[in-house]
């Protein structure tokens, strides 16, 4: 596990946010060399609350095979996969970057329309 | 939505007394009876818009239900496209999506839940449909539960 860097300018929470390995790292800070401004709000979400759904930019992962792990949407082709440690202070990023199928829309709306 | 009150009126009201009319249209539904084509009815923008949810989520759950039970009857399912993504579920993980969507529903016609949720949980589960097929995040997954397994040990 390896610390991610934060640049001065980024807000800290109470959760210390890692990547996986390094592999992870560099999708890392590609991301945040590509989408500095959306790798920004997702790292100071993931570090203040990493567990608490926002719409559908957050949101915890169903099934069996990926259960304990969370997404957050970076942008509309980019998301981020991370978990929560055991002792629910520290994240883990295991994956950022292009999603093969991001933009994947529901075929509903069930919001009601803005004016 | 239940419609309490329904006010039935003949076109030429509508045309002398306009304003009159459209004040009451916005507090219940007032329809114009017409000579020649079929009658209209006036309500407020909230109440068609949550008709018209009410419909969506009707049409929904009837699309979820029967995809549900085909799928757990073991027979041919045609997947509705907004819906293809449940065929990356097995039944277990199809039976759990079935008990949160219906629950959901549950909570937000008792309006413990806002209206999005049920779309919120939607997304929830579409996404992890993505995430589920994904063999380099399934990996990486693998390799993430292996590192917390190993840190629980660490702090014992």
């Amino acid at each position: 596990m390896i610390l991610v860097p934060v640049p001065s300018t980024w807000r800290t929470g109470e959760h210390k946010v890692y990547v996986l390995s390094k592999t992870v790292l560099k999708e890392w800070q590609e991301l945040a060399q590509r989408r500095p401004d959306d790798a920004r709000r997702c790292y100071e979400r993931l570090a203040s609350l990493p567990l608490q759904p926002f719409g559908g930019r957050q949101v915890p992962l169903k099934g069996k095979n990926n259960r304990g792990f969370w997404q957050y949407e970076v942008s509309s082709g980019d998301r981020v996969h991370y978990c929560v440690l055991p002792d629910a202070t520290d994240v883990m990023i295991v994956s950022a970057g292009k999603h093969p199928r991001s933009g994947v829309s529901l075929g509903i709306t069930l919001k009601k329309r803005s004016r | 939505m239940a419609i309490t009150k329904e006010e039935i009126i003949r076109a030429t009201e509508l045309q002398r007394n306009y304003r009159s009319v459209l004040d009451r249209a916005a507090k219940h539904p007032v329809s114009v009876s017409r000579d020649s084509g079929d009658d209209v009815t006036l309500v407020s923008r909230d109440r068609w818009q949550d008709a018209h949810a009410a419909f969506e989520i009707q049409t929904l759950v009837a699309a979820i239900g029967l995809t549900l039970v085909r799928r757990l009857e073991g027979g041919q399912v045609t997947y509705p496209v907004e819906l293809s993504w449940l065929r990356d579920f097995d039944n277990e993980e199809l039976i759990e999506f079935g008990d949160e969507f219906f629950t959901t529903l549950d909570n937000v016609r008792r309006r413990r839940l806002p209206p999005n949720a049920v779309e919120e949980l939607i997304r929830q589960w579409e996404a992890s449909s993505a995430a589920a097929t994904d063999r380099v995040l399934q990996t990486r997954f693998s390799q993430a539960r292996k590192e917390m397994t190993a840190r629980r040990r660490r702090r014992r």
